[in-house]
């Protein structure tokens, strides 16, 4: 059977992939791009043993030269995998073959293939690191637009699914902020915790690694950017384990946000609507239908991205020194976490750019709960006269009485026994103004955004840029695909 | 009759400790609830936004002595809210000051500040735990810098390692651990006074410097702005806890299969007079470290729960909140469970120096495989070591060692001399920089927590 099914995985359908991922972020993980790292990081092992006088520097600069995967016979490494059942060797097998006979000799040298395997992911993750560092900054400062223009703006607050007082719509969108800016913080501390080496030998102990092994190791990290590890982490991942579970926390800050304004664009609410354009259909048989897909597609992103930590946490129990029974969850776990979360943080960027406020569906909605959100301040007006206690048993009574005879609240309230002649309707309307009783929300709204205008530097002590593909020609074409191509 | 393990009598303690069970207990929620609303009057009589006097009375009333525990279980018969009962009979006993309870915060303000007070308590027992955990694998550690043994990856023998560095290892995790504490404790203590929807409205002009001082006089910071719907702290914290405790089922799964007879290199402290089974008498089974893998993943199971209440609705959302209230107990009582008994196992661990000694020598061969392809290749290069070595592992068996077989092929035996073949008997001695990298994880956890 002729059959390809390397589009199997959603990721990577030609048709659905940009609801769970980005081409950007997806080019990160790129099987080719995946073996180049594991060549680049062999490079770098080669010319550090020769910087520390481990093997000769012509050997290094020939292994330097012969490492193009795209020289390589591609076919030959996928027989390779399936027949030895060993992930890296079919690889070197081939650059041994391009490579001269002597320098050949020192590849790999005294490493394992987790040495490599991790360090490679670990550039791989600073790539995506890059990514949604770069998104999450972009995020906030959008919504950091959207909170300053709607400082004032006012809406009903909800608790439980119900009116409960008037707030601002500022307001909602810097508590958003405020989290996006703890997970910035969450995310440097992870970076700088994960964004470590491994080269440590078979069982970690560095015994085939020369006589400076410790030299070597700094010099090995140095060369590719990264923090030197105590020790190793073959069996200890700690560190991936937080990178998915901190995925799923921003996930699920994303998806909160992205469901409110699901829940705000209900027809019978209508006070937001992610951005429209028309040629965007809703269903197939309700023709009038616009509905909020974007925001449900990071909403889906946000359970993806919980579930997949789940599978991430399960990394953490390793027997021995090695242990591919969790480690290679990481396979799955590292790189959709990442995917989906680059696809929620992209969507939800596209949504905060085109939110549409519906400023009238806003008014309205206030104004028919104007009494029931005023309830609060009504009861600090009357407990002036008549003491908090006795006043929102008054309130709750008349609340309760009006829901039933479908009066009007406030001459419901002016009726009742202990407040009798001692307030008018006018005077309780008045202290029902929505616009009295937002207390400190603009206060806060620009507190919040303050802080976002000056977002702490990056210091982890990483730097984190997306690399360039090797394989991307100047005319965008992939270097690997022309040899596909040529077979 | 208690219906769950954690609060059974007779079976007690299998799966918490009393300490950590003591902090969420009920009663000492209302504790922390009416000390926050006393914080919370004080706070506002000093800013003489409630008359001083009543603060005063409300401060000296707001304790559970004062407190009709049998009125508030009727409240809470009738009344769906988490804290009304309790707070209405606080007004009671305040009598006219009772007014001035509860004066512009919301029902989750109180909730929220009482599970932050909660989890601080909880936290101090899971660092002191874990730094505990810390020092008794420095000293596991130091112990055994010179103790060879067989490590293994995939399962199977691999190279020679000692048993200082396999806990050195972790006991690295441990203090990566109290680090993502340290971390985590500025975001995560700080409570919340934001009234019904965040916006403070019912605290009056000055509800900054109200909540400022309420919190500060709970020993908390305010966060500046209401996160009754962001819940990414409790999210994180949760987290947490299931890396901890994964790093701990990390470790009481390695000592429960160094146990297995057959590897037989260590052992759980023996159970003082117990039988592991009730039906073979040679058993000793490492129920301990069974216990701590269980705890783990029930952790992490949970935290999943805890994660998926981010998803919080509009300003207040009891569907997340609830849910997080059920599961944030669980989850430290299960971590401190887990600490609990990795510090008896680690305290108590035999570590059975002789045997590790002599299943290294059995697998002396396979062991020292590194070593030599790295001798032979220093000659002929690692290509051509390589093969040679495969063709002399090919011939060992019952009745060819190494040794014997290496002598037999001419490449080999023109390189290898005495001295080597000396080595290849000694595997012990070939643990690589295992002692160094120990020590450097040593010093570097004395120097933390």
């Amino acid at each position: 059977m002729n059959c390809d099914k390397a589009h199997a995985h959603i990721t990577s359908s030609p048709f659905f992939r940009e609801g769970y991922t980005t081409d950007e972020i997806s080019a990160v993980f790129c099987p080719w791009r995946r073996m180049a790292r594991w060549l680049e990081v062999e490079v770098a092992l080669a010319q550090s043993q020769a910087a520390r006088g481990t093997i000769p520097a012509e050997a290094a600069e020939a292994l330097a030269d012969s490492a193009d995967l795209s020289r390589f016979n591609l076919a030959a490494i996928s027989r390779g995998i399936r027949e030895t059942n060993h992930s890296l060797i079919p690889l070197l097998d081939q650059w041994h073959r391009a490579s001269e006979a002597e320098a050949a000799g020192y590849i790999h040298f005294g490493a394992t293939t987790q040495d490599i395997q991790d360090t490679a992911q670990v550039l791989e993750m600073r790539d995506a690191f890059a990514i949604i560092v770069r998104d999450l900054d972009l995020l906030i400062r959008e919504t950091a637009r959207l909170a300053f223009s709607h400082r004032d703006t006012l809406i009903v607050g909800r608790t439980h699914g119900q009116p409960a007082l008037p707030t601002t719509l500022g307001l909602k969108f810097a508590v958003f902020i405020d989290e996006l800016l703890r997970h910035r913080e969450r995310l440097f501390e992870t970076v700088s915790r994960s964004m470590v080496c491994q080269l440590f030998g078979g069982v970690g102990n560095m015994s085939a690694l020369g006589g400076d092994p410790q030299g070597l190791l700094d010099n090995f990290a140095q060369r590719l950017g990264l923090k030197v590890p105590d020790t190793c982490w073959h069996s200890a991942r700690d560190r991936t384990a937080e990178i998915t579970s901190l995925f799923a926390l921003i996930g699920g800050s994303l998806g909160k946000m992205a469901n409110e304004i699901c829940q705000l664009s209900r027809d019978e609410i209508g006070e937001m609507e992610e951005p429209f354009h028309l040629g965007k259909i809703g269903s197939t048989t309700m023709p009038h239908k616009r509905n909020p897909e974007q925001c449900e597609q990071v909403v889906v992103l946000a359970r993806l991205l919980k579930a997949t930590a789940t599978a991430g946490l399960d990394t953490l129990v390793n027997e021995h020194e090695r242990d591919y029974r969790a480690v290679r969850i990481e396979w799955v776990s590292l790189s959709d976490s990442s995917m989906y979360l680059g696809a929620a943080l992209a969507g939800l960027l596209r949504i905060m750019k085109g939110l549409i406020v519906h400023e009238d569906a806003l008014e309205r909605n206030m104004g028919s709960s104007a009494c029931l959100v005023g309830s609060e301040a009504l009861m600090f007006l009357i407990a002036a006269k008549i003491g908090k206690k006795k006043a929102h048993d008054v309130l709750y009574r008349a609340a309760m009485e009006a829901r039933e005879t479908r009066e009007s609240f406030l001459e419901t309230v002016v009726r009742q026994q202990d407040t009798a002649g001692l307030f008018t309707v006018e005077e309780l309307r008045r202290a029902t103004d929505p616009e009295k009783h937002v207390g400190l929300a603009r206060e806060i709204t620009e507190r919040v955004i303050k802080i976002s205008e000056k977002l702490p530097e990056n210091n982890s002590g990483i730097e984190l840029a997306v690399s360039p593909c090797p394989f991307l020609g100047r005319d965008g074409e992939c270097a690997i695909n022309t040899i596909k191509r040529k077979g | 009759m208690p219906s769950h393990p954690i609060d059974f009598l007779y079976q007690r303690d299998f799966f918490s400790t009393p300490e950590m069970g003591a902090v969420f207990a009920e009663e000492k929620r209302f504790t922390r609830w009416l000390a926050i609303e006393a914080a919370l009057a004080a706070a506002q009589g000093e800013l003489k936004i409630i008359p001083e006097e009543a603060a005063r009375e409300i401060g000296g009333r707001a304790r559970l002595e004062e407190i009709d525990l049998a009125r508030v279980a009727a409240g809470y018969e009738k009344s769906r809210n988490s804290v009304l009962p309790l707070v209405n009979e606080l007004k009671r006993v305040c009598g006219g000051a009772g007014e001035y309870v509860h004066f512009g915060i919301t029902t989750q303000d109180l909730l929220d500040t009482g599970s932050i007070l909660e989890i601080k308590e909880a936290l101090a027992i899971i660092e002191r735990d874990l730094d505990k955990l810390k020092g008794l694998l420095v000293d596991l550690s130091e112990r055994h810098l010179d103790t060879p043994m067989v490590g293994r990856s995939h399962g199977q023998v691999a190279l020679p390692i000692t048993f200082g560095f396999k806990t050195a290892n972790w006991l690295a995790e441990i203090c990566r651990d109290l680090k993502r504490l340290e971390e985590i404790k500025p975001r995560l203590l700080c409570g919340q006074i934001g009234g019904a929807v965040g916006s403070m409205a019912a605290l009056g002009e000055e509800a900054f410097q109200v909540a400022r001082a309420t919190l500060d006089r709970l020993g908390l910071v305010w966060s500046g702005a209401p996160w009754h719907n962001s819940r990414d702290r409790m999210a994180e914290c949760a987290s947490l806890m299931a890396i901890i405790a994964g790093g701990c089922e990390r470790i009481a799964n390695e000592v429960f299969e160094l146990c297995r007879s057959e590897v037989g290199e260590l052992a759980e402290p023996a159970p003082s007079g117990a039988r592991s089974s009730s039906t073979m008498p040679h058993k000793r089974n490492p129920v301990l470290s069974q216990r701590v893998v269980v705890l783990s993943r029930q952790v992490r199971g949970l935290s999943q729960t805890v994660v998926a209440g981010m998803a919080h609705q509009h300003e207040r959302d009891g569907r997340c909140l609830w849910s997080e209230m059920l599961a944030m107990p669980e989850i430290f009582i299960y971590t401190g469970a887990a600490l609990n008994y990795n510090l008896r196992i680690i305290e108590g661990i035999e570590v059975k120096t002789e045997r590790m000694l002599a299943n290294l020598q059995e697998n002396r061969a396979a062991v020292m495989s590194e070593w030599l392809l790295f001798r032979l290749a220093g000659a002929i290069g690692k290509g051509q070591a390589g093969e040679i070595l495969h063709q002399a592992y090919g011939k060992t068996g019952d009745d060819m060692d190494i040794i014997t077989a290496l002598k037999e092929i001419p490449e080999a035996a023109d390189i290898l001399g005495d001295d080597d073949f000396a080595a290849l008997a000694a595997p012990e001695r070939h643990t690589g920089l295992c002692r160094k990298i120990a020590e450097g994880i040593i010093a570097a956890g004395r120097t933390i927590g």
